[in-house]
């Protein structure tokens, strides 16, 4: 899927949440860089368990949406829909994309001092 | 009231439960930057079990969880005790509206959408956590009104009329003792009488006719049986062209009773039941309030003068049932009478009203006094009392007490004068009870001051003429030589139990005088010692006598205890043990008075009596011829069939002492042969008198 004219990050919510936590914003990131890294390397185990991978897909599609990366979300939301409604996707190209999309994503993050590098 | 929390943020707890690590820390990020104190659990199992051991102030719960999911979690949290007003805000994706309505019938109170917008959140959290404060106080009211109307007893209910329904709510269900919510309006009416029923009717009716309130009172017979008071108060509901009725209904049974209980402390004698004196001032006061001037109240104060004596031996119920019994037996017989009031141990006030004159109330107060020569039955056995009647007249004075004053005043100077009649209280009474309390000051100085003497008057035997007996008989000696007798002063000593003391000094200078004759050589002559009713009831009584005979050493057969008739027939049973206790010591016994009372032949019989001494009253008229005589020839016939020693009192001439000498009479005694007199003389009358008089 083309997803080229969603935003890696939702900057106004970005913004918006570094106004409330301040300095915990670091460790908020910090935190989804772990996480996600780790639900993404357990995609590739799980291609054949549409049950397991929707439930990744979920929490990559929440952890990603509170904290405004939203190509992120919208690819892991398109992974879970389509699982959940048995639609025609093709699994392999859209997991890859969302693995790349998590390392631009991070890169964008490091780029922006949300993560320090 | 300030319904909203006064906690510092810091206090409240939240609970974050989910499975997400970013949102997790992102909310616990936003909810501590916004000062509170933030727990989280990664799925449902964890928040039940940390929520069993510590409750927070509200949960954040994600619904989409592995394992137990967030609908299951908030029904089991739920389902913990009183999680009732725990907020429970669960968080959803923005397009799931399903699952919005599936967690608000999980229990959920409100929800918010992912992505989470993370400047509304505290809001929320901040607006869930004052609703749930309301919530709480709004709760305790509830439950402490709830409280309230339990102690108080207070229960709501409704009535519809359109449908006939009147509906009570569990707590009114509780207080009526009923088992049932709707009743139609008969089946509740049924629970109170028919004309209660018939005003609680009225005032439904009138109040969804005319809109207005009503309060009443009536009974209430719960299921169980148990009869209730209750306030009943009703108004019609607030809506248009309304046709229900709501109200309140109270159980009063409880205040009633303490009321009634507090009245009954106030007003009657807790001993007899009957009304006490303050009852008959407010009966009195009622009549003075009505200002009924032309019409005359008597005011009676009634005091049953025999009781006086048998009361302490014989305890307060008896005393008790003595009163109630001349109670009803003046009720009896004077329907008019509405009200016997107690006002002392031994003494009935009441009212009789409605009277012209002075002279009606006292026609009828004659009447009870003929009422009681019968005797009273208490416990099966007959007493016999004489009363005396004090009156005042209302309105000759116009005040409650001071009427009760004088009345009192009356009967205390109608016992004064011996008793057994009537006296209207006079303003000369106030100066006569002042004398008698210095009266009765001097005689309580007399006693110590050896100032009461026994003179004795002789008895002599018409078989052989000589002295056998005489009578001790009290004189009062003041230290200028001034004689009082005992017509002023027996009465008055009676009435403060003086009486006792007297008795006990004739009693031993009787005994000592007997013994002195013997001694000096006179022979046997025998003393006659009267008891008076207080000392015959007195439980001393047996231990005086012995201490008198010991002190004396004088030989029981040469005392002889005189008792009146009256005396005797007041407890006829006391009277035949102590009588019988007497003369097993080997004391003779004697009735004086003989045929002055009440007493029958059958009671004479039961007595263990050894003399019996006729009245003066039948040896008085007989004039030299005999005339006169039937009466007394009567009684010493009606003695020799009884087999008992006979005493004539009251001999003033020759010629009685020969009549009575012819009638068979034992011996005699009277002024013929001497009146009572000290010992000087008496033994004067031995040497030089006695001779002369055959």
């Amino acid at each position: 899927m083309n997803t080229d004219s969603i935003p890696l990050l939702e900057l106004t919510v970005i913004n918006e949440l570094k106004d409330i936590v301040e300095d915990s914003i670091y460790e908020i990131y910090q935190e989804y860089d772990t996480t996600v890294s780790d639900i993404l390397s357990q995609i590739p185990d799980s291609v054949n368990n549409p049950d397991r991978l929707i439930q990744l897909s979920h929490t990559i599609k929440g952890s990603s949406g509170s904290i405004g990366l939203e190509r992120m979300r919208v690819i892991a939301e398109t992974i879970e829909h389509g699982l959940r409604n048995n639609d025609d996707i093709n699994i392999i190209i859209l997991t890859n994309q969302l693995t790349n999309t998590f390392s631009q994503t991070i890169d964008a993050l490091k780029d922006s001092g949300f993560i320090k590098s | 009231m300030n319904y909203f929390n006064q906690r510092p943020d810091s206090e409240i707890e939240i609970l974050i439960v989910d499975d997400d690590a970013v949102t997790r820390k992102t909310l616990t990020a936003v909810l501590k930057k916004a000062g509170y104190s933030v727990e989280s659990c990664e799925n449902g199992q964890d928040a039940i079990n940390y929520c069993v051991n510590r409750l927070p102030d509200l949960v954040l719960l994600d619904l989409m969880m592995p394992g137990i999911d967030g609908y299951d979690t908030c029904i089991a949290l739920r389902n913990l005790t009183d999680q009732n007003l725990l907020p429970i805000i669960t968080l959803t994706g923005l397009n799931d509206i399903k699952s919005i309505d599936k967690a608000f019938e999980s229990g959920s109170t409100d929800f918010i959408t992912k992505p989470i917008n993370w400047s509304l959140l505290t809001q929320r959290v901040k607006y869930a956590l004052r609703s749930r404060e309301l919530f709480t106080a709004l709760d305790k009211n509830k439950k402490q009104l709830s409280k309230a109307l339990h102690i108080a007893r207070i229960g709501y209910w409704e009535y519809d009329s359109s449908n006939n329904q009147l509906i009570i709510l569990d707590d009114t269900k509780f207080i009526l003792g009923l088992n049932e919510n709707n009743y139609s309006l008969e089946q509740f009416l049924n629970h109170t009488t028919e004309e209660e029923a018939i005003d609680i009717r009225n005032c439904i009716d009138n109040t969804l006719k005319n809109g207005t309130p009503y309060s009443l009172q009536h009974s209430f017979k719960n299921s169980d049986g148990v009869e209730l008071t209750l306030t009943h108060q009703g108004e019609l509901a607030q809506e248009k062209n309304s046709k229900r009725i709501i109200g309140t209904l109270q159980d009063i049974t409880r205040q009633i009773d303490i009321e009634n209980k507090l009245y009954f402390h106030r007003y009657f004698d807790s001993e007899s039941s009957l009304p006490n004196k303050e009852h008959l001032l407010l009966q009195l006061n009622k009549i003075i309030d009505n200002k009924f001037y032309e019409k005359l109240t008597g005011v009676i104060y009634l005091s049953l003068d025999k009781l006086r004596s048998i009361s302490q031996p014989m305890g307060s119920d008896f005393t008790s049932q003595f009163v109630l019994q001349a109670a009803s037996t003046i009720q009896n017989q004077f329907k008019d009478i509405k009200e016997i009031t107690r006002i002392s141990n031994t003494s009935v006030g009441f009212l009789v009203n409605d009277f012209s004159t002075k002279e009606q109330i006292k026609t009828i107060c004659h009447s009870i006094i003929k009422l009681f020569q019968r005797p009273l039955v208490v416990d099966n056995s007959e007493y016999h009392t004489t009363i005396s009647i004090g009156c005042s007249i209302y309105p000759y004075d116009d005040d409650a007490k001071t009427l009760l004053k004088n009345t009192s005043i009356a009967n205390t100077n109608c016992i004064a004068q011996g008793g057994s009649k009537v006296l209207f209280y006079t303003k000369s009474m106030d100066t006569d009870a002042n004398e008698r309390i210095q009266l009765e000051k001097k005689m309580r100085t007399a006693i110590k001051n050896n100032e009461f003497h026994a003179f004795f008057q002789p008895q002599i035997d018409t078989a052989t003429s000589t002295l056998t007996g005489m009578e001790a008989l009290a004189r009062w000696i003041e230290p200028d030589g001034n004689m009082i007798f005992p017509d002023t002063f027996i009465p008055l000593a009676e009435e403060n139990e003086l009486i006792i003391d007297l008795g006990k000094i004739i009693l031993q200078q009787a005994c000592q005088f007997s013994r002195y004759l013997a001694d000096k050589g006179y022979g046997n002559i025998r003393a006659g010692v009267n008891l008076s009713a207080l000392q015959f009831s007195d439980t001393n009584l047996i231990k005086n006598i012995e201490q008198a005979l010991h002190d004396s050493d004088l030989p029981p057969e040469l005392l002889e205890i005189e008792i009146t008739e009256s005396i005797a027939m007041t407890d006829i049973t006391h009277a035949i043990s102590t009588l019988q206790t007497i003369r097993e010591m080997g004391i003779k016994t004697s009735m004086d008075d003989f045929g002055t009372g009440y007493s029958s032949l059958s009671y004479l019989q039961k007595l263990p009596l050894d003399t019996l001494k006729i009245d003066q009253s039948f040896i008085r008229p007989i004039e030299m011829n005999e005339e006169n005589s039937e009466i007394a020839k009567t009684i010493i016939a009606m003695g020799h069939s009884l087999n008992m020693h006979l005493i004539a009192e009251g001999a003033e001439e020759k010629y009685h002492y020969e009549f009575l000498k012819k009638h068979g009479c034992h011996e005699v005694q009277g002024y013929y042969f001497s009146k009572p007199v000290d010992r000087n003389n008496f033994e004067d009358f031995i040497l030089n008198q006695l001779k002369d008089k055959f």
